[in-house]
């Protein structure tokens, strides 16, 4: 091979080697987009437009890769099968921001049931209102404005709003439950509750439960009546009992013997559950202790009656471990933003290590 | 030496493996990092003791690739156990709180602990019958109450759930301790000596209350002192409602201020301001319906006057006018239909009378006389039915 001929070999090689390099350069910057980068709360992966959402999947949880558009509620919506689990996955993500391209989350199966952490547990606020008025004089009653004020505080504060029913499941430990979960009630049946009260929380987006003492309903113009609580009833809000006719069950009358005393009481549960039963086609489960007052005995009765949630006035949360028949309540009287805050605490500091 | 036909072909094989190639490869590496991520984070979080952290972390990286759920779940659940056995004793040497405490933490730890979830959660309620109230003596316990009234000192649990005690132990001489007699097992006290008044409770293992009855002392005295202002609040709902009743006595609602006084008089029975009240309120709504013609509410309302103050001399009074109004009005109704030959409004309107007063102005006689006067006119119509 002449020397022309060895440099156009050795030239001819060399151009190839080069192409070969910038042909592998390539490769890698194109493979390089594909890798995966990581961000302070969660890894991210592809940067690829056109890849499919990568979804690993274990019988506990799916890693989805975002696309863009989706939220918790369509995610939850596509595979927890109810939109309203969306906090399963927001809670799952925490801190994560929620856009492309992220891999979100998806836990499968129920995770802490019972709200359990190392430095303490969930409690449940329970929250208890009486009568609602534009101007008010009596503790017993809060302005609507105060209220609407209050509504909002636990909205942009990321609080939800459960049924009674979802924190009876908590309490057996059956299912899990937002960790800013908080129930509203209001005690008393009076006609404030249908006029003020229930615009202000569909506006939220809120329900609550109504107690009422059955001799009471429809029967003077303060009061709420019959057809208003079938209305709230079909908007998802609960209606329970506060006897018939809001008497102190654990007080014995004057003369009044043992057998006497729990005849008078198991009528007062009984009756005024079957009068609301009746009224709104329901089994009422839900009580409210007039005074927030009971003793183990009037517990026994509401058992036999068939109530499963008592409500008293002690204050404070109620874990999964309390018991339904006697969960605690905070009565909202003061109007200050302040106050209110130290009544929807949502955690028990109690070391677990 | 490579020709350039060759080198066109090269060229494109590099090509196609590439694009080939790339996209398993990029799932490949894809893969690999989310799973190490996990597992990184699982380490980080099991070398610093956080097993449910890491677990969860472990649970993660197992949903892309990798299996290291075993080893952490085995040792999770052992250290389950350990918390567990350890609040069983707990809970045998009477250190209720302390057991409530060990039981949560093997939950946290093994979610689905059954015994754990069945310590914690278990509502189950016996039947105490009656109860004795004991005081301590010195150097006394609750081991031998248990075995002075059950004739078994294991029983002290009993004792000491009975009495919401935080640790079975902490005793003195002087303290009043109720000793419960429980339905269905052998008490060794004469009835004599028991408290009358029946009482119940609830088991002494399992109640879901004794969860805040049980946490340490010092988290007791620190909820305790956060709550005592609210606790004030709710004892003052009874005044709350016995001023509402009063404010809404003066604003002239008298039907709203008897429902916020009637929830006075159920806790205080006695109590004056919400009997003074009631009885006014029934009163002037007796009053008013009185005045409007009402006869027989204003009558009611009066009789509920006479619950309150039965020597209430305006309100006999007023009965028995409402009565005499109400029954006349009718009468003279009835006379007037019967006038005009409506004998069965006029009967409805006796009716009326009767039910008050079987004897007002022989009413029992018109009736029965209207009624003749009905059956007559309809034998006539039925003979002239017949002979047409």
């Amino acid at each position: 091979m002449g020397t022309a001929c060895k440099r156009r070999y050795r030239n001819k090689s060399g151009a190839i080697l080069w192409i070969l390099f910038g042909l592998g350069f390539l490769f890698q910057s194109s493979c390089a987009t594909l890798g995966v980068a990581l961000r302070a709360s969660e890894p991210a992966v592809s940067e690829e437009k056109s890849a499919k959402p990568i979804i690993f999947q274990s019988e506990e949880y799916i890693l989805y890769l975002l696309q863009g558009g989706e939220t918790p509620v369509s995610l939850a919506a596509r595979f927890l099968g109810d939109p309203k689990r969306s906090w399963v996955i927001e809670e799952a993500n925490e801190g994560t921001p929620f856009e492309r391209p992220q891999i979100i989350v998806i836990p499968l199966k129920e995770e802490n049931r019972g709200g359990l952490t190392p430095g303490g547990y969930q409690v449940v606020p329970i929250l208890c209102y009486y009568g609602f008025a534009e101007h008010c004089k009596s503790p017993l009653c809060i302005p609507a404005g105060v209220f609407e004020l209050q509504m909002r505080y636990l909205k942009d504060n990321g609080y939800r709003v459960i049924s009674l029913g979802e924190l009876l499941d908590f309490l057996q430990y059956r299912h899990a439950l937002p960790r800013r979960s908080v129930v509203i009630t209001m005690d008393g049946g009076y006609g404030s509750a249908y006029d003020i009260a229930y615009p202000i929380l569909e506006r939220y987006g809120f329900t609550a439960t109504l107690f009422v003492h059955t001799a009471f309903v429809g029967t003077s113009k303060s009061a709420i009546t019959w057809d208003q609580l079938r209305e709230m009833k079909a908007d998802g809000f609960d209606v329970g009992s506060l006897t018939l006719s809001y008497c102190d069950l654990t007080k014995r009358r004057a003369g009044e013997d043992d057998q006497a005393y729990m005849a008078r009481i198991k009528r007062q549960l009984l009756v005024s559950k079957q009068i609301i039963d009746r009224n709104l086609e329901q089994d009422t489960i839900y009580l409210a202790f007039p005074y927030g007052s009971y003793d183990q005995r009037v517990l026994n009765i509401c058992d036999q009656v068939g109530y499963r949630i008592g409500l008293s006035v002690e204050p404070g949360g109620n874990p999964f471990f309390a018991d339904p028949l006697a969960l605690k309540r905070n009565q909202i009287l003061k109007r200050d933003l302040e106050s209110f805050i130290t009544k929807v605490k949502t955690f028990y500091e109690f070391s677990l290590q | 030496m490579i020709k350039r036909s060759e080198l066109s072909i090269l060229i494109y094989i590099i090509l196609v493996a590439s694009i080939v190639g790339c996209a398993p490869l990029a799932r490949r590496i894809s893969d690999e990092r989310v799973a190490k991520a996990y597992l990184q984070r699982g380490r980080e979080h099991e070398h610093e003791g956080d097993l449910v952290e890491a677990l969860r972390q472990y649970k993660l990286a197992m949903t892309v690739a990798v299996d290291c759920r075993n080893r952490v779940d085995t040792k999770l659940r052992s250290l389950a156990q350990k918390h567990y056995k350890a609040g069983l004793k707990f809970h045998n040497d009477g250190k209720y709180a302390l057991a409530h405490q060990q039981f949560l933490i093997a939950l946290r730890l093994w979610p689905d602990y059954p015994e754990a979830v069945e310590r914690l959660t278990s509502r189950k309620r016996i039947k105490i019958k009656s109860y004795i109230v004991h005081t301590i003596e010195q150097g006394e316990n609750l081991s031998q109450l248990a075995e002075t009234y059950y004739g078994d000192s294991g029983k002290f649990h009993i004792i000491a759930k009975c009495n919401n005690l935080t640790d079975a132990a902490r005793v003195h001489a002087g303290q009043e301790i109720k000793v419960p007699e429980i339905e269905g097992m052998e008490f060794l006290v004469g009835k004599g000596t028991l408290k009358t008044e029946a009482r119940e409770t609830v088991d002494s293992e399992s109640q879901g209350r004794e969860g805040h009855a049980l946490k340490e002392q010092e988290h007791e005295e620190t909820l305790e002192a956060e709550h005592k202002e609210e606790e004030k609040q709710s004892a003052d709902q009874v005044a709350i409602y016995r001023e509402n009743g009063v404010d809404l006595f003066r604003k002239g609602e008298y039907q709203e201020a008897i429902v916020e006084l009637d929830k006075v008089l159920s806790v205080y029975p006695e109590d004056s301001m919400a009997l003074e009240y009631s009885f006014q309120s029934y009163f002037q709504e007796g009053v008013a319906l009185f005045e409007k013609k009402d006869y027989l509410a204003a009558k009611d309302r009066f009789e509920s006057c006479l619950l309150y103050k039965s020597d209430c001399d305006k309100c006999h009074m007023y009965i028995e006018r409402s009565e005499n109004l109400y029954n006349e009005i009718h009468y003279q109704k009835g006379v007037e239909y019967f006038a005009r030959e409506q004998l069965v409004e006029a009967i409805e309107e006796w009716e009326l009378v009767r039910v008050i007063d079987a004897n007002y102005k022989e009413v029992d006689h018109l009736i029965n006389k209207a009624k003749k006067i009905i059956k007559k006119v309809e034998e006539l119509k039925k003979s002239q039915q017949e002979r047409e």
